[in-house]
């Protein structure tokens, strides 16, 4: 489909209600590996299980389209639903997952660690190592919001629509958990400043 | 075989699902269920201000034809201060808050801009109810119809 690739998602959402179902496919190979990573992040799932999840999600994605509120960014309402069905996922038992998985490159690091300002003077792959220990210890919330804002580098006000929580509260947690960080590197040890 | 069909693209097994009839919710059913969300926001509001007009009654021209003393006991405190008025009124602008969170956007607006929004147009609307005389008849309508209200008017006219 040479055609649909050119095409913003919002303008397939509209082809796809319109005219043509097969473009749908299109938004699928355009999430598949970005959701599977997000799903991955905030869970501890197997590979096979997030394959199901995938699933899962795309169809609840196609179930819904018509809801879909064209002054939203497909992208956040999208995360959306990987984020509410991967916590109904794990609710429902269908998984033993406990903890989270975060693969963390230097990008990603240096862009935490200025934000945080930590990990000014230990070896970066030192500092990956600890981050990832600090952010598991971190509260659920506070969790998703690091996730989606230095991981998945969404704005305040994708975060909000993503999470569906007003953008205040966004920043509340952002701020809350670069505390946490600090106390919990502190209270455990970890070098920083 | 079992394998092969594993390994097929994750589009592919989405687009045969569609294919095969996968449902798709109608816009109708999302568009009804954000309008009842407004419904219940401004029938909240509206019956909210029905219950300002009362209390604003109590409060403004029951106390004109009272004694100016001060209240002697817990009964009469329920009486100067209406407080089933204003537990219902709590529970009708919460209410209207958890419904105007259910609407489609929300849940973008914080908790205390929703809180005042909702306050301020149910204090409007209970005074355009107590201008027009909702007051009196509710105040009746309760009088009549829950002996407590009566039980306190009573308690009160004996001193």
């Amino acid at each position: 489909m040479p055609e649909a690739n050119s095409q913003s998602d919002e303008d397939l959402v509209a082809i796809c209600l319109t005219q043509d179902k097969e473009v749908f496919g299109t938004l699928v190979e355009r999430y598949e590996d970005k959701l599977s990573r997000y799903i991955r992040r905030i869970s501890r799932l197997k590979t096979e299980d997030i394959e199901d999840l995938l699933q899962v999600v795309f169809l609840k994605v196609w179930q819904n389209l018509q809801s879909f509120n064209p002054h939203l960014k497909f992208s956040s309402w999208i995360y959306r639903i990987a984020h509410n069905e991967t916590l109904t996922y794990i609710r429902n038992g269908k998984t033993g997952a406990h903890g989270h998985v975060l693969d963390i490159d230097e990008e990603m690091l240096e862009n935490i660690a200025s934000e945080i300002d930590v990990f000014k003077e230990t070896s970066k792959e030192h500092d990956a190592e600890i981050l990832q220990k600090v952010l598991a210890k971190l509260p659920q919330d506070q969790y998703d919001v690091i996730v989606l804002k230095f991981f998945e580098d969404k704005s305040y006000d994708e975060i909000s629509d993503i999470l569906t929580i007003p953008p205040g509260t966004v920043a509340t947690r952002i701020n809350r958990a670069k505390s946490k960080v600090k106390e919990i590197m502190s209270n455990n040890g970890y070098k920083y400043e | 075989m079992n394998n092969l069909n594993n390994k097929k693209p994750l589009s592919q097994k989405i687009l045969e699902e569609i294919r095969k009839g996968a449902p798709q919710i109608p816009r109708s059913h999302f568009f009804i269920k954000n309008t009842g969300f407004w419904a219940l926001t401004v029938s909240s509001i509206l019956v909210g201000g029905i219950v300002i007009s009362a209390l604003l009654f109590r409060m403004i021209v029951m106390t004109q034809f009272e004694p100016k003393v001060p209240p002697s006991g817990p009964v009469e405190v329920l009486y100067l201060v209406p407080i089933l008025w204003i537990i219902l009124l709590s529970a009708l602008i919460y209410f209207a808050y958890k419904a105007t969170r259910k609407t489609e956007l929300g849940y973008r607006y914080k908790l205390s801009t929703i809180i005042v929004t909702i306050l301020f147009l149910t204090v409007v609307c209970g005074l355009v109810f107590y201008r027009i005389g909702t007051g009196i008849i509710l105040d009746q309508l309760v009088g009549d119809h829950f002996l407590l209200q009566n039980d306190i008017d009573a308690i009160r006219l004996m001193r």
